[in-house]
C-alpha cells in the first residue's frame, strides 16, 4: 500500500512536470521551425538538460534509499512526496513560455498536437515503468525508481521530435490542403506579390513599404517577423481578403531552397533585397551558400519584374548584375556612388527625427522623418524606391515618411520627464551602441545622459567591447549611469580611458535605483540615451 | 423580461460601429436610468463592436461592459428588421426557449418598442445610416432624421449649407483622397491657393468623423502633407481649415420639443487649445476631486455660462445656434460647437451635432428655465410621438394601384 502510494505520487509529480517543463522545450521547437535536427543542435549548444528535475530526483533518491535502510516505511513516504511535491513545485514555478520572453510559444493547432501527443507519450511511458516497478522490484530497491524518473525527465525534448515524427504524415496532409487553401485565395485576390530578403532588415523594410503602399492602394503585409512557408500560409487563410492590391511578403533564408519554396506559395514581380551578410552562418556553412540562398528570389522575380538591391552591400549588389530584370534598382546611403538610382543626402538629425534629402528620378525630396540610425533609413531608401517603382508619388510617400513610427524601443524618440529620450532598449550590440551614441552625440541638448546596463552576450569580447563602447560613450556623455554588476568593472575602466572621472559615472546595482537617481538629476534639455535596458535581456539563455 | 402595458416602451440603442462606441454606452446607459419611470419602461439595446444586437435588463449594468466579450453571451440576439410591419425588435432565433426547442417549432418572436432613442456617436449610428433602417422599420424615433443626420457629420458638405444661409463658418478646403493620390503636389496647391487656407497653420480633418481622432495641424507645407496623408487612413475627404490662435470656444445645446429653444452657453476647458479624446471622454474630473473617473462627456471639465466671453458673444452664439438647427432641419437635442476668434472678436460655428454626448443634459439642467434630464427625454420623446402621428396621418399611398389596377 506503502509501495503504491509512493509510486503514485512519483508519477505524479513527473507528470505534473513534464506536461509544464515540455512547453518550454515546445517554445524552442517552435523557434527551429519543428526540424529535429536543428532543436537537436540548439540543444546541445545551449547545453538545455533539465538540471532542477534532476537535481530533485538524485536528492529524493539519496533520502528515500537511506531512509528505507534506517526508518519506518511511513517516513519513507514522506521523502517520496516530498520529492513528488518539489517536482511539481517546479513545474508551477516554471515560466510560462506562452507568454513571457521575447518570442513567446504560439499554441497553434500544430503545437497542441504536438504538445498532447507527447504528453500522451510520456504518460504511456510513465505507466508501463511504474506498474513494472511496482510489480517486480523489491522493497528495497524501490527508491531507484527516481533514477527511471531522472532518465524520463532528461528524454523530455527527444519525445517532442518522437511526437512530432509520429505525427509527420497527418501533418503533411493537412498543410497540403492549407498550402493549396492559399494558393487559391491569393489565385483571387490576385496582388502585386512584392517578396523582401536579406540577413537584415527584412522586417522593418516591411513594414515601412506595407506604411507607404497603403497610402497607394490597400496593401497587405504579415504582422511581426512570420517569414516561414506555413506562417505565410496561415496569414494569407486568414487575412488576405480582396481588394488587397500588393502584398508584402518577407521571406526567411533558413536553408538553400527555403525562399524558393516560398517563391513556389507566392511568385513574387518585385524582389527586395536588403542585405546579403554573414548571419547564420553556421546554418548555411559559406557565404556563398547564403548568396545562393538569397538569390532564389531574385531569380524567381520575372524578366519583366522589378528587382531592388542595396547598393551598399556587395552582396546584394551583385545580385542586381547577376539577374538583371526589366527594372532594376540599386538604393544606398552613399551620395557619391553615381551608380544608385535612389539615395540618401544631407542627412540631419533633430529633436524630430532625421532630415534627410532623397534623391529618385532626377528629383530631390526634402523630408522627416521620425526613424533614426543608419540603417532604419537604408531600410526606408528600399522602401521608397519599391513604392515609387510600383507608382507611388514620391511627394506623398515623403508625407507617409513623416508619419511612419520605429519599432517599439529600438531608436525611438520620446518626451519623458521633461527631457528627450532616445529609447534604445530593445537589444545591444556594439554596432547598434555606437549608432545610438552618434545619434545621441548630434541631438542638440544641455546635457547628454546615458543610461546602460552594458552590452551581453559577446562571449570573450564581452569585456573589451563593452571598455571600447565606455571610452566612446565618454567622449559623448556628460553622465553615465551603468546598472548592475555585470559590466561595471570594464565601464568604468572605458569611461576613466575616455577622460570621465567619478564625477561623470554613477553605479547602480540595479534599474530602479539608476531610474530613481535619473529622475532626481533630469532637466529640461536633457537628452537621454537608454541602451539596453529592458529586464528580458537575459532571457535568451534558457535554464532547465 | 416583464413588459408592463400601461407603460411607453422606449428602446434606447447604443454601442455601435464606430470609433465612440465606448462614449456611447455611457450615453445610453445615461439615458436607461434618467427615463421618467412613471411613463416609460426602457429596453436597453446594445450594438456590439462587430455589428450585432442584443437586448435585454442585464444591459443597462455598467459592469456589464468591463466583461466583454464573453458577457455577450448572456444577452439575447435581436434586431431591427426593415420590414414596415414589425414595430419592435425581433429575436433572433439562435436564442430558442426550451419549449420551443422541445417542440422544435421556433417562433419568431418580437420585443415590442413604441419608440426608439439612438444613443449612438459617429459612424452608422449619428449619421442618418440607423436612422434610414429606423425610417424602413416605419418605427417612431427621437432626434434628427436621415438628411439632417447625415449633413451634420459630413463637415464639408455642413458648412457648405450654413455657409449659404448666412452662418458664419470658417473658411475651407476639402481635398479627396483620390485627387491627392494622383497628383499629391496639385492637391496641395489647390488647399494653399484657396483664400482662408492659403497661410499656416492650418487643421487637417477627416470629413466625416465626429470625434477628434485624425486630427492635425500643420505649420508648413510638409507637415500639412503628412496631416493629409494621416487622414486618408480615416476618411475619403479631408477638410483643412485655418487655425485660429487666440481660440475660445463655446457650446450651445438647442432642443426641438415643442417649439426650438437654446440652452444656456459653456466653454469647454482643454490644457492644448484642442479638444482631445482625452480631454473630451478620458482622464477628466479633475474639476471634480475625488470622484472616480466616469467617461461620461457631463463629467469634463467646463464652464457654464463663462463669464470671460461677453454677454452679447452668448446671445449671438443662442441665435446662431437655433438658425443652423433650422437650416439643416434637425429634431430632438442637438449641440452647436462655435470658434470665438478673441482676436478679431468674431464667432463662426464650428460643427453640429446631432446626438452629442450625454444628451447635453448638463447643459440644460443649468439653463433657464432648468430642465432635469427626466423631463429633457420626455419632452423629445413626446415630439418624437406627435412627429410620427403627423407622418403616418399624411397621405402618402395616392399613387399606388394605378399601373397595377
Amino acid at each position: 500500500m506503502i509501495n503504491s502510494l509512493a509510486l503514485l505520487s512519483a508519477s505524479c509529480g513527473v507528470l505534473l512536470f513534464f506536461h509544464r517543463r515540455v512547453l518550454t522545450y515546445l517554445r524552442y521547437f517552435q523557434q527551429e521551425e519543428y526540424n529535429g535536427q536543428r532543436f537537436l543542435a540548439w540543444f546541445w549548444r545551449y547545453r538545455a538538460f533539465d538540471r532542477r528535475g534532476s537535481v530533485i530526483c538524485l536528492l529524493t533518491l539519496l533520502v528515500t534509499g537511506g531512509l528505507t535502510v534506517i526508518a519506518p516505511t511511513s517516513l519513507t513516504l514522506l521523502g517520496w512526496l516530498l520529492g513528488a511535491g518539489a517536482l511539481a513545485w517546479i513545474a508551477w514555478r516554471e515560466d510560462d513560455p506562452r507568454k513571457t520572453g521575447k518570442v513567446t510559444l504560439k499554441i497553434t493547432q500544430r503545437a497542441r498536437r504536438i504538445w498532447y501527443t507527447a504528453s500522451g507519450l510520456f504518460l504511456g511511458v510513465v505507466l508501463v515503468m511504474t506498474i513494472l516497478w511496482w510489480l517486480t522490484v523489491s522493497n528495497g530497491y524501490l527508491p531507484f525508481y527516481w533514477l527511471i524518473v531522472l532518465l524520463l525527465i532528461q528524454c523530455s525534448p527527444f519525445l517532442l521530435i518522437l511526437a512530432n515524427r509520429i505525427l509527420a504524415p497527418y501533418e503533411r496532409g493537412i498543410q497540403q490542403s492549407f498550402r493549396a487553401e492559399a494558393c487559391t485565395v491569393l489565385a483571387k485576390v490576385d496582388p502585386t506579390v512584392i517578396g523582401i530578403t536579406g540577413s537584415y532588415g527584412k522586417t522593418s523594410t516591411k513594414t515601412i513599404l506595407g506604411a507607404l503602399l497603403d497610402t497607394v492602394a490597400p496593401t497587405f503585409w504579415s504582422p511581426g517577423s512570420i517569414n516561414t512557408e506555413m506562417g505565410l500560409v496561415r496569414e494569407i487563410r486568414e487575412r488576405l481578403k480582396t481588394g488587397y492590391r500588393f502584398a508584402i511578403i518577407e521571406m526567411g533564408a533558413y536553408g538553400i531552397g527555403s525562399i524558393r519554396k516560398l517563391c513556389n506559395l507566392t511568385p513574387p514581380q518585385v524582389g527586395v533585397i536588403t542585405y546579403v551578410g554573414v548571419m547564420h552562418l553556421e546554418r548555411f556553412g559559406s557565404q556563398e551558400a547564403i548568396y545562393q540562398a538569397k538569390s532564389e528570389l531574385a531569380q524567381a522575380v520575372p524578366e519583366s519584374g522589378i528587382l531592388v538591391c542595396n547598393g551598399d552591400n556587395p552582396g546584394a549588389r551583385r545580385m542586381a548584375a547577376e539577374y538583371p530584370k526589366a527594372r532594376t534598382l540599386l538604393y544606398g546611403l552613399n551620395p557619391e556612388d553615381a551608380q544608385l538610382d535612389c539615395w540618401m543626402s544631407d542627412i540631419a538629425i533633430t529633436v524630430a527625427g532625421t532630415q534627410f534629402v532623397i534623391h529618385w528620378d532626377g528629383q530631390a525630396y526634402p523630408g522627416t522623418t521620425p526613424l533614426l540610425g543608419q540603417p532604419m533609413l537604408s531600410n526606408l531608401l528600399a522602401a521608397f524606391t519599391t513604392a515609387c517603382a510600383l507608382g507611388a508619388h514620391p511627394t506623398a510617400l515623403i508625407a507617409a515618411t513623416r508619419n511612419l513610427s520605429p519599432p517599439a524601443h529600438r531608436l525611438e524618440l520620446r518626451q519623458q520627464y521633461g527631457a528627450l529620450v532616445i529609447d534604445d532598449s530593445y537589444n545591444s550590440n556594439p554596432v547598434g551602441f555606437a549608432e545610438a551614441l552618434a545619434i545621441l552625440g548630434q541631438l542638440p541638448g544641455r546635457r547628454k545622459l546615458l543610461i546602460t546596463p552594458g552590452m551581453i552576450e559577446l562571449g570573450e569580447l564581452q569585456e573589451s567591447e563593452n571598455r571600447r563602447l565606455a571610452t566612446l560613450a565618454a567622449t559623448v556623455c556628460d553622465l553615465v549611469l551603468v546598472v548592475g554588476e555585470t559590466n561595471a568593472k570594464a565601464f568604468a575602466e572605458g569611461l576613466q580611458a575616455g577622460g570621465a572621472g567619478a564625477d561623470r559615472a554613477q553605479f547602480f546595482p540595479h534599474r530602479e535605483s539608476a531610474r530613481a537617481y535619473l529622475e532626481k538629476t533630469v532637466a529640461e534639455g536633457d537628452v537621454i540615451l537608454w541602451e539596453n535596458d529592458l529586464p528580458d535581456i537575459y532571457e535568451d539563455q534558457p535554464s532547465f | 423580461m416583464e413588459i408592463d402595458p400601461n407603460l411607453t416602451q422606449v428602446a434606447v440603442l447604443f454601442g455601435g460601429r464606430s470609433t465612440e462606441h465606448e462614449v456611447s454606452v455611457i450615453t445610453g446607459l445615461e439615458i436607461v436610468g434618467a427615463l421618467d419611470v412613471r411613463k416609460y419602461q426602457a429596453i436597453p439595446v446594445y450594438i456590439a463592436q462587430d455589428g450585432s444586437w442584443y437586448a435585454g435588463p442585464e444591459l443597462a449594468d455598467k459592469a456589464f461592459y468591463s466583461r466583454l466579450p464573453q458577457a455577450l453571451l448572456e444577452g439575447t440576439q435581436v434586431t431591427l428588421l426593415p420590414n414596415a410591419q414589425n414595430q419592435g425588435l425581433t429575436i433572433l432565433a439562435d436564442s430558442l426557449t426550451l419549449s420551443e426547442r422541445v417542440s422544435g417549432k421556433k417562433q419568431s418572436r418580437t420585443i415590442p418598442v413604441d419608440i426608439f432613442i439612438p444613443a449612438f456617436h459617429g459612424s452608422y449610428g449619428e449619421d442618418g445610416c440607423m436612422q434610414g433602417l429606423l425610417e424602413m422599420a416605419d418605427v417612431a424615433y427621437v432626434g434628427s432624421g436621415v438628411l439632417a443626420s447625415a449633413l451634420s457629420m459630413n463637415k464639408a458638405q455642413c458648412k457648405q449649407l450654413l455657409h449659404a444661409g448666412g452662418v458664419p463658418v470658417l473658411p475651407w478646403a476639402t481635398v479627396n483622397r483620390e485627387d491627392w493620390r494622383r497628383d499629391p503636389v496639385a492637391a496641395r496647391d489647390v488647399v494653399l491657393a484657396t483664400t482662408g487656407t492659403d497661410q499656416f497653420p492650418l487643421f487637417v480633418k477627416p470629413c466625416n468623423l465626429g470625434s477628434s481622432i485624425g486630427i492635425a495641424s500643420a505649420t508648413d507645407a510638409a507637415a500639412l502633407d503628412a496631416a493629409l496623408e494621416q487622414v486618408f487612413r480615416f476618411d475619403e475627404v479631408a477638410l483643412i481649415e485655418p487655425q485660429v490662435v487666440a481660440i475660445t470656444e463655446i457650446n450651445v445645446s438647442v432642443m426641438r420639443g415643442a417649439e426650438i429653444h437654446p440652452s444656456v452657453v459653456e466653454r469647454p476647458l482643454s490644457k492644448s487649445g484642442v479638444l482631445t479624446y482625452q480631454d473630451k471622454y478620458g482622464s477628466s474630473g479633475k474639476g471634480k476631486k475625488g470622484q472616480q473617473r466616469t467617461g461620461s462627456i457631463a463629467d469634463a471639465e467646463r464652464r457654464i455660462d463663462p463669464k470671460d466671453v461677453p454677454d452679447e458673444i452668448k446671445a449671438q452664439a443662442q441665435a446662431m445656434a437655433v438658425q443652423a438647427f433650422q437650416l439643416i432641419d434637425c429634431a430632438g437635442v442637438a449641440r452647436i460647437d462655435f470658434i470665438f476668434d478673441q482676436t478679431q472678436n468674431v464667432l463662426f460655428m464650428n460643427e453640429i451635432n446631432p446626438i452629442p454626448g450625454s444628451m447635453s443634459y448638463y447643459l440644460w439642467e443649468n439653463s433657464t428655465p432648468p430642465l432635469t434630464y427626466t423631463a429633457l427625454l420626455s419632452e423629445i420623446i413626446d415630439s418624437a410621438l406627435t412627429r410620427k402621428a403627423i407622418k403616418d396621418a399624411s397621405q402618402r399611398d395616392s399613387g399606388l394601384r394605378v399601373l397595377f389596377p
